[in-house]
């Protein structure tokens, strides 16, 4: 049986950058859906129930930041980790990131692709250790 | 006659009095009415900083969007591309990988240098546990270099909390780590954290190139380089240290150098204590 990989949800708004997430995480069998801006991000987020996000911030119309918000106090989205992108290098849109309760952020010009599948990995990991720790509490 | 005098002294006092407060009362409204511009002129400067700053927020979106594409792709054709394609074609694109990976940090650290850092509220932290995760950090860098990187165990542990925004004691311990990998060739990174009277003393010390003692005077200026061929190899922009200046003077700390030719060197900085 094939093994069955995760769904990434990438919100980001340049479509260059998005094509070349989304053809690195590809390579790496995950099951990638793509959207152009916040509010498709959050619909698809409801409808599909990613494993995980990749969130950029800065967006015309809503910002990452809004989407964040919405996600973590939607009950249906609350629990998707979320991956935070930001093109700024200003430690305060990282910490806020963080705050508002993203799991982690990258900063795009600095990480490359294949680091980006590495973070996915890592925090997917965590997210399943988790899951795995809460259904049996023995272990 | 002394009832002349007395009527005249209080007469004179009673203009006196009057001039008096009539000279302090414009006083008083010049002082108000100068009150008044200095109000506006800082409302005018947090007007000039803040678009300034989001001046800064867009170049920089601007800038690091397409260099984190081309950067990218350019990283995917080196990782994947290795057996298909034309050597020459993949030395082409590995020159111009480095090329924006340098861009890359030049735009950075030209941002970091612009931005209004370390502002930051002061808050207890337990420095340990900010080096642990720095030297988490780099460690596989470190690695890669076959440098050691180290925490000295401190002498007494817990060590006191210190009061400090948690952001810049990171930025800071980056930079100087980053710094010490890149200018050391073989040996050692360490770092090390001791408590002194009202204060933390935290030393980044390697075993590399070390610094003249002309350059020290100078390295925490904005821009400067030491002329040696290490820094043209490893290339950056001049600003890590000036910016790790200003943060650590920002939290009522200060930074200051050992070091030789040669000799490898040793940044000092303090925190003060919670």
């Amino acid at each position: 049986m094939p093994e069955i990989k995760e769904k990434i949800l990438i919100v980001e708004d340049d479509k260059a950058l998005r094509e070349m997430y989304q053809l690195r995480l590809s390579i790496n069998g995950y099951d990638v859906l793509e959207a152009n801006d916040g509010e498709e991000g959050l619909d698809l987020a409801i409808k599909e129930k990613p494993d995980l996000i990749l969130l950029d911030i800065m967006m015309p119309k809503m910002s990452g930041m809004d989407v964040l918000d919405i996600l973590k106090s939607t009950p249906e989205t609350k629990d998707i980790p979320v991956i935070v992108l930001t093109a700024l290098t200003e430690e305060s849109v990282k910490a806020k990131g963080l705050i508002y309760g993203a799991e982690d952020y990258l900063v795009k010009s600095q990480t490359m692709p294949g680091q980006v599948v590495e973070k996915i990995e890592a925090v997917l990991n965590k997210k399943k250790g988790g899951e795995a720790k809460e259904e049996s509490p023995a272990s | 006659m002394i009832t002349y005098i007395l009527i005249g002294t209080t007469i004179a006092l009673l203009i006196f009095i009057l001039f008096y407060f009539k000279r302090t009362k414009s006083v008083r409204s010049e002082i108000d009415s100068l009150k008044k511009q200095l109000d506006l002129a800082d409302e005018k400067l947090k007007e000039i900083d803040e678009s300034k700053r989001e001046f800064i927020d867009v170049v920089t979106h601007e800038l690091n969007t397409p260099l984190a594409t081309t950067s990218g792709f350019l990283s995917m054709i080196l990782e994947f591309s290795e057996k298909e394609v034309n050597p020459t074609v993949l030395e082409l694109a590995k020159k111009s990988f480095d090329a924006t990976r340098k861009m890359s940090t030049v735009v950075a650290d030209l941002i970091a240098s612009s931005q209004t850092i370390g502002e930051g509220r002061a808050q207890a932290i337990q420095i340990e546990d900010l080096i642990e995760k720095a030297i988490n950090d780099f460690s596989a860098v470190a690695k890669g270099r076959n440098l050691s990187l180290i925490f000295v165990p401190p002498k007494k542990i817990p060590l006191p909390l210190v009061a400090t925004d948690p952001l810049s004691v990171k930025l800071i311990l980056t930079n100087l780590i980053d710094n010490a990998i890149k200018f050391t060739k073989k040996g050692e990174v360490a770092i090390e954290a001791q408590e002194q009277k009202d204060h933390m003393l935290v030393k980044v010390s390697d075993t590399g190139v070390g610094i003249g003692k002309e350059d020290q005077k100078r390295i925490f200026d904005k821009f400067f380089q030491a002329d040696s061929s290490r820094t043209r190899e490893v290339g950056g922009t001049g600003v890590g240290l000036f910016i790790v200046k200003n943060l650590i003077e920002k939290q009522g700390g200060k930074v200051w150098v050992e070091s030789g030719e040669g000799k490898g060197s040793k940044f000092n900085f303090t925190v003060p204590l919670a």
